[in-house]
């Protein structure tokens, strides 16, 4: 109650309270609807497949040496386009994490900031996006040039 | 025992704060349990310098890495949707 000094007096008291409360009701539900948005983003994108149950790389996927693949030979722009196609099929919060952060070299916290995630929930997202993208690059460029 | 299982740290907790090092950066004690690791594990030992070969891919060539129009415009449109 301390702006009822704002209060001009035009309606009822009772019209400029329900008003108030109507907006703290909307700021609930955006509060909510963003919570949701990124729970459901993390829930469909775990780390699994990486590691098995004792947290050891899962052998198909653990990091191969890539001195010895195709991707030491591929021109720079075919790397980087290579790259963009992997990033392209990031899920659409890391996808922006990761732009913001290696592409942008944005502060940690204005990405934070942007995203409306703690800076704990960033770095949770930007090592799933790593684990993809390191992932994905890696199949590309060992699948993707003269065989293999 | 306990202290010296906690030491010891796991392929997939040491890729967890691998990346979380490029961000806000690690303790000191979990730095040298990271060293430890590294030491021992050729996969983790790629795993970094590999996160650093991206992360210096797409800095160091920043216009040929430059965003492709519509994904910047797709990103700027969900960032400013957000209520």
């Amino acid at each position: 109650m301390k702006n009822a000094a704002q209060f001009a007096g035009r309606s009822s008291e009772r019209t400029w309270l329900i008003g108030i409360l109507k907006f703290k009701i909307i700021d609930l539900y955006r509060a909510r609807a963003r919570e949701i948005h990124f729970q459901s983003i993390d829930a469909g994108d775990e780390e699994e497949g990486y590691f098995d149950t004792k947290g050891h790389w899962e052998m198909q996927r653990a990091p191969k040496a890539w001195e010895k693949s195709p991707l030491e030979h591929l021109e720079a722009s075919e790397l980087t386009q290579k790259l963009h196609d992997c990033i392209r099929h990031l899920p659409a919060a890391m996808r922006t994490a990761v732009v913001l952060r290696e592409l942008e070299a944005t502060a940690t916290a204005e990405i934070c900031k942007q995203l409306q995630v703690t800076a704990t929930n960033l770095n949770v997202i930007l090592y799933r996006a790593r684990l993809h993208l390191r992932s994905c690059l890696e199949t590309a460029g060992f699948t993707g040039v003269g065989g293999g | 025992m306990a202290e010296h299982k906690k030491s010891a740290l796991s392929c997939e907790e040491f890729a967890r704060l691998a990346s979380t090092r490029m961000e806000s950066g690690v303790t000191w004690s979990d730095r040298l349990r990271m060293l430890w690791h590294e030491i021992q594990c050729v996969y983790c030992r790629r795993f970094v310098a590999q996160l650093k070969r991206i992360r210096g891919l797409m800095r160091a060539d920043a216009p040929a890495a430059a965003m492709p129009e519509d994904m910047r415009l797709k990103i700027e449109k969900q960032v400013r949707n957000r209520p």
